[in-house]
């Protein structure tokens, strides 16, 4: 009996969480397409999400595809600019590019945006806000929303491009293939329904970085301790629910 | 000062909120009359703060009503609520300045965003509501954590003001001042409050700022309101848990739950 409650319990909470999650996305993809808007705040934001992620979205995109023509080299044991161009265009377009520049932007992005729009939670700005006539999901969670769905596809781009970059310097560096046959190929690999998968998946992962962060952020409580616990929450939610929905994608686009 | 001829601004009745077990309003009744301050007092955890929220919109009663110029609020839509919260200004404890904006920025915000004034119109208009609370305008371009304690309540307090609302709300206005800066602080939201005709609702515990910014003192304890009058009368009202708490006295019919 007390084994059956305590399902029950945990049962109720991950529905009640799920639930106030449901309410908090769709209260914000409402003020999203309702105006008034503020394109200064969703530029800010854009600016901060896209081009201060370029350094460490770059960086993983080049070591990933370096680390990926290696191990498809040395480690697979294949040969042939053919297929290491392969590996390598479709791992960086469908699933690595996408998904470590979104687990980055994650532990950047969404752990910045919970700090601040908890420590405004605690500090009362949020409550402010409200007293000067400001909705709070229109002011602070609609922009980083935009701005998160707006920018995701392109640093993906961005890492795609690095990515098949890094697998060519090491494939001809290394290797000594021909660079010119290796580009080659690697045109040849490019698919549009693996490249056009890995921008879906981006556009959803930045709605559900700046999600989680936001929904975190704006439910913090309890000072500073809150808001670490927020941040924290943030991250490894959003983490988890990226490679969640990395499968439901790749399952829609792929699966026969 | 006596306001019984003027209409009522706010009226509660029969407030009631809870957060689980804990009942913190158990039927608050309060009018504020236009043109009227009032300051709620009480110890911490009796409810003010939760009584302010209600009032202000942050927070939704489980029963009772809340009328603004005889309107009732309680389950307005957040429309017609945003419309009824243009007539507020609240003076936040901590100021709740927004730290990603400049001073001038923070005290221009209600104008930029509620009425829609132009950025440089605004920011005129907020150098005047600084000059007003006795800030510097050198300071308009500093970020609010530059700011001590007393210029960031000043800075708050222009923010408050600046939008020209018809209530101020004080959330314990001088916590965490020097006394000195305390009283200057009260003196500013007495002037704001006289010159801009508003009316004006206070909550704090600071027996010395509420003598100074009230015309009428509530007294509020486990979630009701216990003692309503004039400030001249808080000294001899025959109210034994208002003479206790005035006092700051231990003994009395206010128990302090002291774990042991």
């Amino acid at each position: 009996m007390r084994l059956l409650r305590a399902i029950g319990r945990g049962t109720i909470a991950i529905f009640a969480v799920i639930g106030r999650i449901s309410v908090f996305a769709g209260t914000s993809l409402y003020h999203c397409v309702r105006p008034p808007f503020f394109p200064r705040l969703i530029l800010r934001q854009m600016i901060e999400i896209g081009f201060y992620s370029l350094p460490v979205v770059g960086l993983t995109a080049i070591f990933t595809g370096m680390v990926l023509a290696l191990q498809s080299f040395s480690g697979f044991g294949f040969a042939g600019e053919a297929t290491i161009a392969n590996v390598v265009v479709w791992g960086i377009t469908r699933e690595l590019g996408p998904v470590l520049a979104g687990l980055m932007v994650a532990g950047r992005i969404g752990a910045a945006m919970a700090a601040e729009i908890g420590t405004m939670r605690v500090t009362e700005q949020i409550d402010a806000l409200t007293t000067l006539s400001t909705n709070p999901f229109k002011y602070l969670v609609a922009p980083r929303l935009i701005a998160a769905v707006a920018m995701l596809p392109l640093l993906v781009l961005v890492a795609d491009v690095i990515g098949v970059l890094g697998g060519f310097i090491v494939s001809v560096y290394d290797f000594g293939f021909n660079p010119t046959t290796y580009l080659k190929s690697t045109w040849a690999s490019l698919d549009a329904a693996g490249f056009i998968s890995g921008l879906v998946k981006a556009a959803v992962f930045g709605f559900l970085i700046a999600l989680m962060g936001t929904y975190h952020g704006y439910h913090s409580k309890g000072g500073a301790q809150g808001v670490g616990q927020a941040t924290t929450n943030a991250v490894v939610s959003s983490s988890i629910l990226l490679l969640l929905f990395n499968f439901i994608i790749t399952a829609l686009f792929f699966a026969t | 000062m006596t306001h019984s001829d003027t209409p009522a601004k706010i009226e509660v009745r029969d407030l009631h909120k809870s957060f689980g077990s804990k009942h913190v309003l158990r039927g608050v009744d309060l009018t504020l009359r236009s043109g009227e301050s009032l300051a709620v007092i009480g110890g911490s955890g009796t409810g003010k703060s939760v009584l302010i929220k209600n009032i202000i919109g942050l927070m939704e009663p489980d029963s009772g009503s809340i009328r603004i110029d005889g309107e009732d609020v309680v389950g307005m839509s957040p429309d017609e609520r945003e419309r009824v919260t243009r007539k507020f200004g609240m003076l936040f404890q901590g100021a709740a300045l927004f730290d990603s904006l400049p001073v001038w920025e923070n005290v221009a915000f209600g104008l930029i965003q509620s009425k829609g004034m132009n950025r440089h119109a605004a920011r005129e208009e907020a150098l005047v509501a600084m000059v007003q609370v006795g800030l510097d305008t050198d300071i308009a371009d500093r970020s609010p954590a530059e700011l001590s304690g007393g210029m960031q309540k000043r800075a708050g307090l222009a923010r408050a003001i600046a939008t020209k609302p018809e209530i101020l709300f004080f959330d314990e206005p001088t916590t965490g001042l020097d006394p000195i800066m305390g009283s200057v602080i009260d003196d500013l939201i007495v002037k704001s409050v006289r010159e801009l005709d508003a009316t004006a609702l206070s909550i704090t515990h600071d027996m010395a700022s509420a003598r100074r910014i009230a015309d009428n003192i509530a007294m509020i304890y486990e979630g009701r309101i216990v003692w309503h009058g004039p400030v001249a009368d808080i000294d001899d009202s025959g109210n034994e848990m208002l003479d206790q708490f005035i006092h700051g006295r231990s003994d009395g019919p206010i128990q302090l739950r002291v774990a042991s």
